[in-house]
């Protein structure tokens, strides 16, 4: 047996020996530990400190669609957000951000459809597209350009599938970000978003090997928790919405290999 | 604060030193607040927030019941993904299965992201001694790193510096020129770290959830370290205790909206990465290998009673350290455990031997505020109790264990006779009336008189209550048994209770 073998056995033996040495006290202890009934909490003491219902907090009318939603909590988090419609539209954005950023030096995921908007925007904005950059090149770039596959209303959240996004260094290394993003792929929840990244495998298939969900820039308070913007990820966050039905804009989503899941939000 | 003879053992030593330091008392204070603070805006956004924390404790306690079925579940489904799962019976096994990782990879430079299971086995020292230099990419842990101190708080390890203190150590460490910008701090640090990570041969992570179902492995962080630290170099080893596995991904909802709230005060933490397995495909980004370290280190011990068995629920918020009203006082350090605050006050006489953190238990009012924010709703007063019943009843019980027992036997044996009780009060009174002890004296209308020692250790810090002039059995039988039933006191008039001040005891 291998070291390996013998300290699994041994760690779920130990598991089993002292569940079992448990069993006798854990019918007493479930009783003590019921949820209390409303009578109990007429009686119980006032809660310090901790869990307050929620109305001891004034909370704001969040808007109803989702997109708008979407919109609000990013930029509570500090990215930006812009709509657009029509691949002119898509290059004039890419540009405009990639002027106010001063970029340099652009990297690309490698998504094909993409890519053409994207050269368009580097030419006019005087920028070099790094094609198929390394981890190392992108340590040299300016901006990294990605898709994302799904939004979160709920939390002002992006997610990147490696499945369908085989470039994620893109949204990490540089020091902007810019996520295009279609409209149509926003979910209400987190619950949704995680329901729709597990159907996206197949039955039986494993989920992507890397899933990211990213929810603004990158952000540290360990200073004094003093909040600063950009520590080791980036200090920019822009997601550029692209309405759906707009040929321009790639199907993030979308993997001939791959069964999608449909009935989307 | 960073005194080598701090330990779990001395915690009434190392609070009084803390007590003393009012630079690091201002910190707690503005920390802990506004945590506290922004927790409370950040779970006013979950309509059902108690249903959250029920159903989350549900789920944990129905993985640890069956904890052997779900690890092998999340075993065999990471090993399908393309993961390699080490099982490690304590801290020395487990750092020797990553030491003998980095030896046949010939690694050189490890960078880490913020672990606390790494801290618990000593992981650092444990890999120097093999030559190898493992760099904290986490700010705060970079930073303590820097300075060779260990983390104070579990979420934010280096809240017990100053930024004036951050800024000279960073003069002297990767001289840069002096400032006190947090900005400017931030970017040299992420500067120096970006060489690291372009060099690095491997990253070490922790785990905040491992799911069975899958055998997803989850980390949350807000820096983008941990990206990098599990996806830049060609080796991943992630280190997780046992008690973090989770049945089915869709639990990740329950948990993905508790924990920032609670640890943070955010909806999500900027960047969670679920990494299911190795790269499928040669061009695909991420580490060629993933190791997987399920280390038990005395956890499964916990799992013998009910009580002890909660306490592997947690999932490493961080909001009892600041709802606590010793940690705020406090802070970390003193604890001389990796594990600070409440709930280090009741893992780490469970993991590393209630003879090594005796005081631990001790080291609370039992106010129960750090029960009122668990988000699993751990009862940890209740440990508490349990551990501190442990330690009178264990042989390394800390004070005068035998006058103890004889002062107690003393007050049973009163509270069990009544005739002998009236008769001991009866003397009690005289005795009272003689000295002149009258009922307003002290801090709380009671006696403040030091009693002489060894029953001077509670007169310390509280006033010894007086013997009322008459017993409540003597009023009732001469005056109230057979007076008429009394009227009700209308509002606004004090009464007696009002005027004392209350209690006191």
């Amino acid at each position: 047996m291998t070291r390996n073998e013998e300290a699994r056995r041994s760690v779920l033996a130990a598991i089993r020996r002292r569940l079992a040495e448990s069993a006798p006290h854990d019918a007493a202890h479930a009783q003590r530990h019921q949820p209390p009934t409303p009578a109990d909490r007429g009686m119980s003491l006032p809660v310090l400190n901790g869990a307050a219902p929620s109305t001891s907090v004034a909370v704001e009318p969040l808007p109803r669609d989702p997109l708008e939603r979407f919109r609000y909590r990013l930029e509570a988090v500090a990215g930006t957000f812009t709509l657009v419609r029509g691949s002119d539209a898509l290059v004039a954005e890419l540009e405009r951000i990639l002027r106010s950023a001063g970029a340099r030096r652009v990297a690309v995921s490698e998504a094909a459809e993409i890519r053409a908007v994207v050269e368009g925007a580097c030419e006019r904005a005087g920028a070099e597209l790094i094609i198929d950059a390394s981890p190392r090149d992108l340590f040299d770039c300016d901006v990294g350009i990605s898709t994302a596959q799904w939004a979160i209303a709920e939390t002002g959240t992006l997610v990147l599938e490696s499945r369908l996004e085989r470039h994620r260094f893109v949204s990490l290394i540089p020091r902007v970000h810019i996520a295009l993003l279609r409209a149509d792929r926003v979910c209400e929840t987190l619950g949704d978003a995680l329901q729709r990244v597990r159907a996206g495998a197949a039955e039986g298939e494993v989920p992507s090997a890397a899933i990211t969900l990213i929810t603004g820039p990158s952000r540290t308070s360990d200073i004094e928790l003093t909040l600063a913007i950009g520590v080791h990820g980036p200090q920019e966050l822009h997601v550029v919405v692209v309405e759906p039905g707009d040929a321009t804009m790639p199907d993030a989503t979308a993997n001939p290999t791959h069964s999608q899941p449909d009935g989307l939000t | 604060m960073s005194s080598h003879s701090v330990t779990s053992r001395t915690f009434d030593r190392n609070a009084r030193a803390a007590l003393a330091d009012t630079q690091l008392r201002g910190a707690l204070r503005h920390a802990t607040s506004l945590f506290g603070e922004r927790r409370l805006a950040a779970i006013g956004t979950v309509d059902d927030w108690e249903g959250l924390r029920t159903r989350a404790r549900e789920i944990k306690d129905r993985t640890l019941a069956q904890l052997d079925r779900y690890l092998e579940e999340f075993a065999d489904n990471a090993e399908r993904a393309g993961a390699r799962v080490h099982w490690a019976r304590d801290g020395e096994e487990a750092c020797a299965i990553i030491g003998q990782i980095a030896r046949e990879r010939g690694v050189r430079t490890v960078v880490k992201s913020k672990s606390m299971a790494s801290e618990e086995i000593h992981l650092n020292a444990a890999l120097a001694r093999l030559g190898i230099e493992p760099i904290e990419t986490d700010l705060g842990e970079y930073i303590i790193q820097l300075a060779g101190e260990t983390p104070s708080h579990i979420v934010v390890p280096a809240i017990h510096k100053t930024k004036r203190q951050i800024a000279e150590l960073f003069v002297e460490k990767l001289g840069i020129p002096p400032s006190d910008d947090v900005a400017t701090l931030t970017e040299a640090a992420r500067a120096a770290l970006r060489q690291r990570f372009a060099q690095a041969d491997m990253g070490i992570s922790g785990v905040n959830f491992g799911v069975a179902e899958t055998g997803t492995i989850l980390i949350l962080e807000n820096e983008g370290n941990a990206r990098l630290t599990t996806s830049l170099p060609p080796v991943h080893a992630a280190l997780m205790g046992i008690e973090k596995v989770i049945p089915s991904f869709q639990d990740l909802d329950v948990f993905l909206k508790l924990l920032p709230r609670s640890g943070t005060g955010q909806l999500l933490t900027a960047y969670q990465s679920l990494i299911t397995g190795t790269r499928r495909a040669p061009g695909d980004e991420g580490p060629e290998e993933l190791h997987i370290v399920l280390m038990d280190n005395g956890r499964s011990r916990v799992l013998a009673h009910p009580t002890t068995r909660q306490s592997l629920a947690c999932i490493r918020c961080g909001a009892c350290l600041n709802a606590c009203p010793v940690y705020q006082q406090v802070g970390g350090h003193a604890y001389g455990s990796v594990y600070p605050g409440p709930i280090g006050a009741v893992i780490s006489p469970q993991l590393f031997g209630l003879e090594n953190s005796s005081q631990l238990p001790y080291a609370s009012s039992l106010c129960g505020a750090c029960r009122d924010v668990c988000p699993v709703k751990i009862d940890i007063p209740e440990l508490l109790l349990h551990l501190r019943s442990q330690v009178v009843e264990g042989d390394d019980a800390p004070q005068a264990k035998p006058l103890e027992r004889l002062s107690f036997a003393a007050y049973a044996t009163l509270m069990e006779r009544p005739a002998l009780l009236r008769v001991a009060t009866g003397v009690g009174r005289l005795a009272q009336r003689l000295l002149g002890i009258r009922e307003r004296v002290g801090k709380q209308g009671g006696v403040t008189a030091r009693l002489a020692p060894p029953l001077g250790a509670w007169t310390a810090w509280r006033d010894l209550r007086p013997l009322a002039p008459r017993s409540f059995r003597d009023i009732w039988r001469t005056e109230l048994r057979d007076a008429p039933p009394p009227q009700r006191i209308p509002a606004g008039v004090a009464t007696r209770a009002d005027r004392s001040g209350g209690d006191g005891s």
